[in-house]
């Protein structure tokens, strides 16, 4: 028994030995090239280009890498993304897409296929990310705080996407495409979880960086940081996870 | 006359053990890669042993939990079912086999009429799985519910309440049904009770009950309980007839390391029951089958290693157990027969289309229930030794060149007490669709 022991703490000290990085960064794309085969080739494709077996048959297309545009950031709008962004959505996954959550694979063959992703963008060769947006503290959820966020609502305009009640029907709704051509539809706000994450930062990111490619703009420089924590508390109040389950709805 | 009869009984010991050669029932399931896009090397380190990924979409409850899990998201023509099979061509013989001619080694070989599985599961709802495996359609023509199961995922909103119900497979270290090997070697330690049991227990065949399941997220920590009617016992009228248990729990490191990129530990044990006596409709008891239950035990460990980096792992899995057998399960016993057995196994997925995989397999019996017999009587070992070569795979099909051989001795149980041994030679194709 204590020689099981001993194997024990040695294979932990394996991995407690292994250099610590911030996550996503320092990826082999040699073996990265390997999990990407395993795990995502059949949407995102041989050539990087979102065109794998599967993708056809899908309506939210698979990312096509080679443009170097993404939609989960923390960088600013028009930036590329960190690789703690790309961590996280790989990691976590798109909820109501076809992209699956990859926690298990390990952090190790995340690291690596990020590496191998930004081999499909010259982008990534001359261009760094920018610096990731501040997110200022949370207010305190509140009903008052829903009553701002849905003026907020309005007079941002964004009922013509996501429709008056936030079902993704506004006008507009039919008409999107995003950068590549494909229709687009605007997500539905009221069905549960949200598709970058349901925690309020999660959700202030992506109003305030905008979703690259799509005709979702970042609001940063018309919305101010409390109105924005007010749309954020007026979103999660359309879903009956909220705010029982605030910020620790799982996948 | 009866030399014939003693050739042709041979015959037949020599044909029985190559219609076992026929594929262990094993699971690669195309409907699922049909049904999220995914290829099968997302789930299966190398078919059909499930990787982490795979582990975490079973214990969800074959769901990617996206959003996407419930059949309504799919179109009317889904259907979810797969089909495998393996043609094959194998040779096996037999050793120290009694004939009109003395103690031979008798062998045969031959494409096999091999049959297939009919693989069903996915989701009927969001959080309701199932899976149902009619198995065999050899030229035989019988065929036999495996599976036939249905699980409640993620009751009160989390991952540690999930309960299963109808025959499904216990929470094995290794799945019975996802071996690496195809011949008929088994995982012995499964199986193996001591010397003269009559228990038919079998860890790695499905059992009718249910299965109380919790993991954390990613299934690094996990635990099992089934509860069920022992399969094959003669005495079986009801659930309660011949119960057991079994329970299982394992923990899981990732590292970020390239030399040892994941472990694991478990410990697993199960407590089963078998009649020694039945009884006529009036009530006699009937010597050798039905009531007076008595246990059979094991208990055991298992530890899993992924050197290298975890895409194109060096997979090594070490399980052993002991095991006890009442007395009164054994003829002429005056002692409860115990045993130690396990396995090692490595398999090494050097690229997504080709593993080598090995494995060795060790029973001895510790303490005869009847002292008068030897000691190392039915001790029994095995080694496997294989080549996968996958050809193709999409998120729909896959087919594999499959190279394998194997060697089960068991001690004392040939002719005239002399050891027998089982060599068995396999290539085939083994395609799911």
């Amino acid at each position: 028994m204590k020689r099981l022991y001993a194997a024990a703490l040695a294979f932990a000290a394996l991995g407690l030995t292994a250099p610590a990085r911030a996550q996503g960064s320092g990826g082999d794309p040699v073996k990265g090239k390997v999990v990407y085969e395993r795990y995502c080739l059949s949407c995102h494709g041989e050539l990087g280009n979102g065109g794998g077996e599967f993708a056809e048959w899908i309506t939210t297309k698979p990312r096509d890498y080679r443009q170097g545009t993404f939609k989960w950031r923390s960088t600013p709008s028009g930036s590329l993304p960190t690789d703690a962004d790309l961590d996280k959505t790989i990691r976590d996954g798109v909820y109501g897409t076809f992209m699956p959550t990859w926690f298990a694979i390990g952090e190790r063959n995340r690291r690596d296929v990020i590496a191998y992703i930004k081999t499909f963008s010259a982008r990534w060769k001359t261009d760094k990310p920018q610096a990731a947006i501040v997110i200022p503290p949370e207010p305190p959820y509140s009903e008052a705080s829903v009553k701002r966020g849905r003026a907020v609502y309005e007079k941002s305009n964004c009922a013509q996407c996501h429709g008056q009640d936030a079902l993704g029907d506004g006008p507009s709704a039919h008409e999107l495409k995003d950068d590549w051509g494909f229709p687009i539809v605007p997500y539905d706000l009221t069905g549960g979880h949200i598709k970058c994450g349901d925690t309020g930062p999660d959700i202030y990111r992506v109003f305030m960086t905008g979703l690259n490619g799509t005709p979702m703009p970042a609001f940063s420089d018309s919305i101010s940081e409390a109105d924005a924590w007010d749309l954020v508390h007026y979103i999660q109040s359309l879903s009956a996870l909220y705010p029982k389950n605030y910020g620790t709805a799982s996948k | 006359m009866r030399g014939r009869v003693r050739l042709v009984l041979a015959a037949c010991a020599v044909l029985a053990a190559n219609a076992l050669v026929l594929p262990a029932p094993a699971r690669g399931f195309p409907a699922f890669a049909r049904k999220y896009g995914l290829r099968c090397t997302a789930c299966h380190e190398s078919w059909p042993k499930l990787n982490d990924f795979g582990r975490a979409f079973r214990d969800n409850g074959y769901q990617l939990l996206t959003g996407k899990d419930d059949t309504i998201f799919e179109t009317p023509g889904y259907w979810p079912a797969s089909v495998r099979i393996t043609p094959q061509y194998s040779y096996t013989q037999v050793t120290n086999q009694a004939t009109d001619q003395g103690i031979k080694n008798l062998g045969s070989g031959g494409v096999g009429q091999v049959g297939l599985d009919l693989l069903m599961g996915g989701t009927l709802f969001q959080n309701v799985s199932f899976l149902v495996v009619p198995t065999g359609f050899a030229p035989d023509g019988a065929v036999f519910l495996e599976s036939a199961w249905v699980r409640f995922d993620n009751l009160f909103g989390t991952s540690w309440a999930n309960f299963k119900l109808g025959r499904h497979e216990v929470d094995l270290p290794v799945s019975a049904h996802r071996p690496w090997n195809l011949t008929s070697t088994p995982y012995l330690i499964y199986s193996f009770h001591a010397n003269g049991s009559a228990s038919n227990y079998d860890m790695g065949e499905n059992q009718w009950g249910v299965e109380y399941m919790g993991h954390d997220r990613g299934s690094l920590n996990r635990v099992a309980v089934s509860v069920f009617n022992v399969q094959n016992s003669p005495g079986t009228e009801n659930f309660w007839s011949t119960p057991g248990i079994y329970g299982h729990a394992t923990h899981e490191w990732q590292w970020d390391s390239g030399i040892v990129s994941e472990a694991k530990i478990g410990v697993f044990g199960s407590y089963t029951t078998w009649p020694t006596t039945s009884f006529t409709s009036g009530g006699q008891p009937i010597p050798g089958t039905g009531g007076n239950l008595f246990p059979s035990t094991k208990l055991g460990g298992e530890g899993q290693i992924w050197f290298g980096h975890p895409a194109t792992p060096f997979h090594l899995i070490l399980v052993f157990a002991h095991g006890e057998d009442d007395k009164a399960l054994i003829a002429n016993a005056t002692q409860n027969g115990t045993f130690n057995g396990g396995f090692a196994e490595f398999g090494w997925t050097f690229t997504l289309k080709n593993i080598i995989f090995a494995r060795y397999d060790l029973c001895k019996n510790s303490q005869q229930g009847d002292p008068t017999l030897p000691q190392n009587q039915n001790d029994q070992n095995a080694i496997t030794v294989g080549w996968r070569h996958t050809f193709q795979f999409s998120n729909r099909s896959e087919y594999a060149l499959h190279v394998e051989y194997s060697s089960w001795e068991m001690v004392g149980m040939g002719a005239n007490g002399l050891n027998t041994r089982t060599n068995q030679y396999l290539v085939g194709i083994d395609f799911a669709y």
